[in-house]
């Protein structure tokens, strides 16, 4: 399975270089501005990596690779895998870029306004993962993501519809009460989205015809 | 020789209504078997079902005597597909360290000499490479795992008569090993006329025929005559026949005795070009 995990590596080093000048050209923009923007990193790394699933796709990769031994297996927990160690990277990378813009710009820096931050970018991330990894699966990388991004404007929707019936700043509140717990709350749906998501995925691949 | 693949009834169907029908062979160990037929006759489809990258419908099969889908055989099955399969943005210094990380047996070094004696850069990504160059980054990464049993669809395809002869010769020293094998779908016949000891031909999703290479050219023959004689042939004789331009080519059995019994006619020597040309395109006499 390393070999897995390293080949989806591989893949986005090539995307290194634009990759890093994006990096820098965001961390610029932060100590000039006020935008607190280093925590668009992790998204933009999960963005690059879900173009591995196209190239796998474009270049015929899953018909071989379930000919390897456990293939089918392997290649869902790698994928799953790669991704959190790259969360994992980019999440502490952002975490010392905003350190030292926030040191640069005020000479003040609080440690708990990026960390609360940056545990909503990470949930944002784990929920991208969750559900666009299944689809990708089931439906390839193209697919996939019109599938996605349709169920997400539908629900979009459907909010925004209820919104006009409920007041959505109760809820809003009730989140804000929970203060402390948020963020085990956070960690314990993030866990639950990812271990389900993945069961799903490893279901759906197990079956697959390439 | 015990079988390396068993395969019985086999099932497969497809939506568009391509049916690989109750497919039953047995490859033997040691030997080098060639699959031919048509293109859409189901070669790839009968590879891919062993190789469980599609789902059977029924059927059984067996690979070193153990259900093919035990995880255990993949370690000594090396492959290459028709559709070149590795991402087109790595190296092949690239595949090597992720091959490492998957087969137990990864032999580095062996690796790099079959790149070196392909020509093949390590350091460019595969998508500067042409086609031929990639179908050859794909056969030595399959060798390269020292597997037992090669299963190789297309393999020679878009590769020049100098590097095909090449691969043809790896595949004759890798079976030089007795416990070797190699089964290998080609649709240029005359590779398989060097190699191959055995034949499984193909057609419409059925087997016709699974003989060994020798056979097929020593019983089978083409008859040639013109359309006098032709009305003149026992009919139980004509396995197949196809008007040409000028004169009649009829595919017989046994040779000796058709050499005897129409000893004024032309009987040549078969290839398996024209023994696939024959059964697919020829027509039965009814």
């Amino acid at each position: 399975m390393l070999g897995l995990i390293k080949k989806d590596f591989f893949m986005i080093k090539s995307n290194l270089k634009t990759m890093i000048i994006i990096f820098i050209a965001y961390f610029i923009m932060m100590i000039q501005g006020n935008l607190e923007m280093t925590f668009i990193i992790p998204i933009i790394g999960i963005i690059l990596f879900i173009s591995t699933f196209s190239y796998d796709d474009f270049n015929n990769w899953n018909s071989y690779v379930v000919t390897i031994p456990n293939g089918r297996k392997n290649v869902v927990k790698a994928k799953y895998i790669a991704s959190i160690i790259l969360i994992v990277i980019l999440t502490i990378l952002s975490f010392v870029l905003s350190i030292v813009s926030e040191y640069i710009k005020t000479n003040n820096v609080n440690i708990n306004d990026i960390l609360s931050s940056l545990i909503g970018t990470i949930f944002s991330v784990v929920i991208i993962v969750s559900f666009l990894y299944p689809m990708v699966f089931k439906f390839g990388s193209v697919n996939g993501r019109i599938i996605l991004f349709s169920i997400v404007f539908v629900m979009a929707g459907i909010i925004g519809l209820i919104s006009n019936f409920i007041d959505m700043s109760s809820i809003i509140n009730a989140v804000n009460n929970l203060e402390n717990y948020v963020y085990i709350i956070i960690s314990i749906i993030s866990i639950v989205l990812l271990v389900t998501s993945y069961l799903i995925s490893n279901k759906i691949y197990k079956n697959k015809e390439f | 020789m015990e079988s390396v693949i068993e395969i019985k009834n086999l099932k497969k169907k497809y939506d568009n209504k391509f049916e690989l029908g109750e497919i039953n062979i047995n490859i033997p160990g040691g030997t080098i078997v060639g699959l031919i037929g048509e293109n859409g006759a189901g070669k790839t489809t009968l590879i891919k079902s062993i190789l469980n990258v599609i789902k059977i419908d029924s059927g059984e099969i067996k690979i070193f005597g153990k259900d093919y889908k035990n995880e255990e055989i993949k370690e000594s099955i090396g492959v290459v597909l028709d559709n070149t399969f590795f991402p087109e943005i790595l190296t092949a210094k690239d595949i090597n360290s992720c091959m490492k990380g998957i087969y137990k047996n990864w032999d580095t070094k062996l690796y790099f000499s079959y790149l070196k004696e392909f020509d093949l850069p390590t350091n460019k990504t595969l998508k500067s490479m042409s086609k031929g160059m990639r179908k050859k980054l794909e056969i030595a990464t399959s060798l390269s795992h020292k597997p037992k049993l090669l299963i190789l669809d297309e393999p020679t395809s878009g590769l020049d008569p100098v590097v095909r002869s090449e691969v043809l010769d790896i595949f004759l020293k890798f079976i030089e090993d007795e416990e070797h094998s190699i089964l290998l779908s080609t649709h240029i016949t005359s590779d398989l006329e060097h190699i191959a000891d055995e034949i499984i031909f193909i057609d419409n999703g059925k087997k016709v025929l699974q003989k060994t290479r020798d056979e097929i050219i020593d019983n089978y023959a083409i008859l040639k005559c013109d359309i006098d004689y032709f009305n003149k042939i026992d009919k139980d004789d004509i396995l197949r026949y196809r008007k040409t331009k000028y004169m009649y080519e009829i595919l017989v059995d046994d040779k000796e005795k058709m050499n005897k019994k129409y000893s004024e006619c032309v009987i040549d020597k078969i290839t398996l070009e024209d023994l696939m040309l024959l059964i697919i395109k020829g027509e039965k006499v009814c």
